[in-house]
């Protein structure tokens, strides 16, 4: 085994699973890829990962396996531990750094996973790419400066700070920004990101954007769906409309993706559900009164977002089909809707009304 | 001659009537057509029966009318508060022979019925001559008055009448009251006293008026709360005594017999200071001033002298002889329940090993408290568990003795807690050999046995998600550089086929 992933597991995949240091060495290729596999049993580091990917795993599933070491889990080891690697060259579309960066997408590119144990695993490695931190070094002095990415300077170029007149600057860098910023290395990340999609759901940003159409068959897992309802209403109802609502309508005008667009929009509609649960009930003026407190500054984008729930709820997909058995919560429920259709406008509604229709197909009842 | 009102009408030919909140037609007034006396008597029976007369004697007029044809009949006038209320006595005028009418002055029309639900409006108004017209439907009556029957004369002037049967289902045991000729008062009253009836008698005086020298005898009046069945029926059949029964707050009428118009419901008419009562032998109804009742047992005891006794004898105070004795222990078979321990230090050992079998209960609820002699343990739920060392029992609140001795003299516990006291705060202990001095313990400074009973450990403070297994938080991930290697792009293979 080459000497540069001898300490593949305890250098890379470990600190991803439990946060630390993270040490990066020369770029892995296929051929370190393959005899990482062959080899993956004799690795050191095995155990403590693997219960460090359980703890997280559990999270979500109280009764979770320690996961094994797969070659999916290797995969994407290396693609990180290149995307690090990529990070402190300069250039990235030439030569063989663009060859390490396609490689590096395309390593990380893998088939979805089969379960939910599967799912939770590859997360808890591909969420430690969000928090990736670099300490760079820059230092100045007398006779010139030099900069050290991830890197400590030498003692020499500290000494006699006063006399060669040192100056040193200490910036921290958050990596995840810095690689969405570069077009060849944002390849990785979007690779990672599908690769895990469990990862992207919980925590949906602008950039890049929520892919529905691979993760919204997770959020029909009670388990899963459970976790990420929590996360999201944990950042609040109208922060999430402001990441959600696009790649929701994006989804119901990709074809053949009908499925995943109801249960997406189910699950946006449960959301709405606790939100309006967590509250006394109220009549109509007194939600409307507080959707607007909600949208107040907010973008147009968080507006519709109500207007989805009150689309959803005309198309048979707002509620559950047992909340009529108690009518005092079916009459808050109702007046909810109502708020909702009103702080968008009817129109509006109508227009979301036919989006809905559009993406959900034979799911959609119109009463 | 008649047209049904139909619904939101809203002009009618007869005066003084509107539509009401239901579209039921109604005037000021409620009249009701009966041909004969007794529909006229059976009908406040039936009134009275369902619901209070209250609620339409204030401008209840009675009057006996008389048509064109000559007969006599009687026209009952009330203020129509309400359609409920119309409907009610109409549909018992109705089952009575009669028929409601409603309206205002001297026009009155029929009143609704289930032909027409809203009532009905006059086609035309008449103009035959009368003190009333009554619109039906096939006619119109015109009456005029010849007089007007007070109710309350109606009330007094009609006879109780006897009731079917020995029995009286609705007797009220508790609200009986004996009404006895002057002459046989004090044997009543002397009767009712000996058999421990308790009752309250006063005499009543007849109200004045009439001539002078009429006789008014004057009777007495015994309240009984409970009458027994044998004192009952000797009441019922003796001369001279008639039992009643009170009914409503001013009215009397005699066991056996009841008044035509149910008196409970028309309270209204009867004066607050009097009392009315109806008697069914004598066939009378009297009406008395509200007699003052006083206790029977004021009247009956009598036979009192001044010197019956000598007069008392003072006695003066001596002076108390101090008999006090010391407190002693003596050997006796008493003390079954052990209260507390005492523990010599050399056992303490023991005790120590004990505590490791000693119950969850034991170990709460004993405390423990180091003496000179030894480590007292008490437990006011026994002791039983513990078989080393002396044990005391508790003979008073706060006092412990040891097992087989008790204090003499044998005072009661609260006079010997209180000689030593001992409370629930100080314990007072009595040590072995007999005639020692006792010993008083701060009970407030015990500790309980369980406190003591662990030795002291460190216990590892852990989270709490490390204990169910999560990941308590996400931990940044710090990436450093390595040394690179000699070449590291040498024969790099980007392709797994190459």
């Amino acid at each position: 085994m080459a000497a540069h992933t001898e300490g593949f597991v305890a250098d890379v995949l470990v600190p991803l699973a439990t946060g630390g240091t993270l040490t990066v060495h020369d770029p892995i290729d296929a051929d370190d890829v393959d005899e990482l596999i062959e080899h993956r049993a004799a690795l050191a580091g095995i155990a403590e990962l693997a219960e460090a990917r359980r703890r997280i795993a559990a999270r979500f599933l109280y009764t979770a396996e320690t996961p094994a070491l797969d070659a999916d889990s290797i995969r994407i080891g290396v693609a990180i531990h290149n995307l690090c690697w990529l990070l402190v060259q300069k250039k990235h579309d030439i030569g063989v750094v663009a060859r390490i960066a396609a490689y590096s997408a395309r390593v990380a590119t893998l088939e979805p996973p089969v379960d939910e144990e599967a799912l939770c695993a590859r997360h808890a490695l591909v969420d430690g790419m969000r928090t990736l931190t670099r300490h760079d070094v820059h230092v100045r002095f007398w006779a010139g400066e030099q900069t050290f990415l991830g890197e400590q300077p030498p003692h020499r170029l500290l000494r006699w700070q006063t006399v060669r007149r040192v100056h040193e600057d200490r910036t921290e860098t958050k990596l995840f920004d810095e690689a969405l910023g570069v077009p060849a290395l944002r390849a990785i990340v979007a690779s990672l990101l599908a690769a895990s999609p469990l990862t992207g759901l919980l925590f949906p940003r602008p950039e890049p954007p929520l892919e529905l159409q691979r993760s919204a068959r997770w959020l029909a897992t009670p388990a899963i769906a459970r976790v990420v309802a929590d996360t999201w209403l944990a950042r609040g109802l109208p922060a999430i409309e402001a990441d959600v609502v696009e790649p929701l309508i994006a989804l119901y005008n990709v074809e053949r993706a009908k499925d995943e667009a109801a249960i997406a929009t189910s699950f946006h509609s449960h959301l709405h559900l606790l939100d309006v649960l967590a509250r006394p009930p109220r009549d109509v003026e007194g939600h409307l009164q507080i959707l607007r407190g909600y949208t107040k500054g907010m973008t147009r984008t968080v507006t519709d977002g109500f207007g989805l729930y009150a689309a959803a709820d005309r198309v048979g997909l707002g509620r559950p089909a047992d909340l009529g058995l108690d009518a005092a919560l079916e009459r808050n429920v109702s007046a909810y809707a109502d708020a909702c259709a009103e702080l968008v406008g009817n129109r509006r509604v109508l227009e979301l009304v036919g989006l809905v229709s559009r993406g959900a197909g034979e799911h959609v009842r119109v009463a | 001659m008649l047209d049904p009102v139909a619904l939101h009408q809203t002009r009618f030919n007869v005066p003084g009537v509107l539509p009401d909140g239901r579209g039921v037609l109604l005037g000021k007034q409620g009249a009701l057509l009966f041909p004969s006396v007794d529909a006229l008597v059976g009908f406040f029976r039936i009134f009275g029966e369902e619901a209070s007369l209250d609620e339409i004697l204030p401008k209840l007029r009675i009057e006996e009318v008389r048509g064109q044809a000559g007969a006599r009949q009687f026209l009952v006038l009330f203020h129509a508060a309400s359609s409920y209320l119309t409907d009610r006595a109409s549909r018992i005028a109705v089952l009575l022979g009669g028929l409601g009418y409603t309206g205002s002055g001297k026009h009155f029309v029929r009143y609704r019925d289930a032909r027409s639900p809203l009532g009905y409006d006059a086609r035309a108004l008449s103009s035959d001559l009368g003190d009333f017209l009554l619109y039906d439907e096939r006619f119109t009556l015109a009456l005029s008055r010849v007089r007007e029957v007070p109710f309350a004369q109606l009330v007094l002037r009609l006879s109780p009448r006897a009731l079917p049967g020995h029995r009286d289902p609705e007797l009220d045991r508790g609200r009986l009251w004996l009404l006895a000729r002057e002459g046989l008062a004090r044997p009543l009253l002397s009767y009712l006293w000996r058999n421990h009836v308790a009752a309250f008698a006063g005499t009543l005086e007849p109200t004045a008026g009439g001539a002078a020298f009429v006789g008014r005898p004057r009777w007495l009046l015994v309240r009984v709360d409970s009458l027994p069945d044998r004192i009952l029926q000797l009441a019922t059949d003796l001369p001279g005594v008639e039992v009643y029964q009170q009914v409503g707050e001013r009215a009397l009428v005699q066991v056996g017999w009841r008044h035509p118009i149910r008196l409970e419901a028309c309270a209204s008419i009867f004066e607050a200071d009097r009392l009315y009562v109806f008697s069914g032998t004598r066939d009378a109804a009297e009406v008395f001033d509200q007699p003052a009742l006083v206790p029977v047992q004021g009247l009956v005891e009598r036979g009192f002298q001044l010197d019956e006794r000598a007069p008392p004898v003072a006695q003066s105070r001596a002076a108390l002889e101090q008999i006090s004795v010391p407190l002693r222990l003596s050997p006796s078979e008493v003390g079954a329940k052990v209260t507390a321990v005492l523990v010599p230090w050399a056992r303490v050992a023991w005790l120590r090993k004990l505590v490791y079998a000693a119950p969850q209960r034991l170990l709460s609820s004993a405390k423990v408290m180091a003496l000179t002699e030894g480590l007292l343990v008490v437990a006011e739920d026994g002791l039983a568990a513990v078989p080393i060392g002396q044990p005391f029992w508790r003979a008073a609140p706060g006092v412990l003795l040891p097992v087989g001795h008790r204090i003499e003299p044998a005072v009661s516990e609260a006079v010997l807690s209180e000689h030593l006291g001992a409370s629930a705060s100080r314990l007072v202990l009595f040590p072995l050999p007999v005639g020692r001095a006792p010993v008083g313990i701060d009970a407030t400074s015990m500790v309980p046995l369980g406190r003591t009973a662990l030795e002291a450990i460190e216990v590892p403070t852990e989270s709490a998600s490390r204990l169910l297994g999560v990941a308590d938080r996400v931990e940044p991930v710090l990436v450093q550089h390595g040394k690179p290697g000699l070449f590291p792009l040498w024969g790099f293979r980007s392709d797994e086929g190459e």
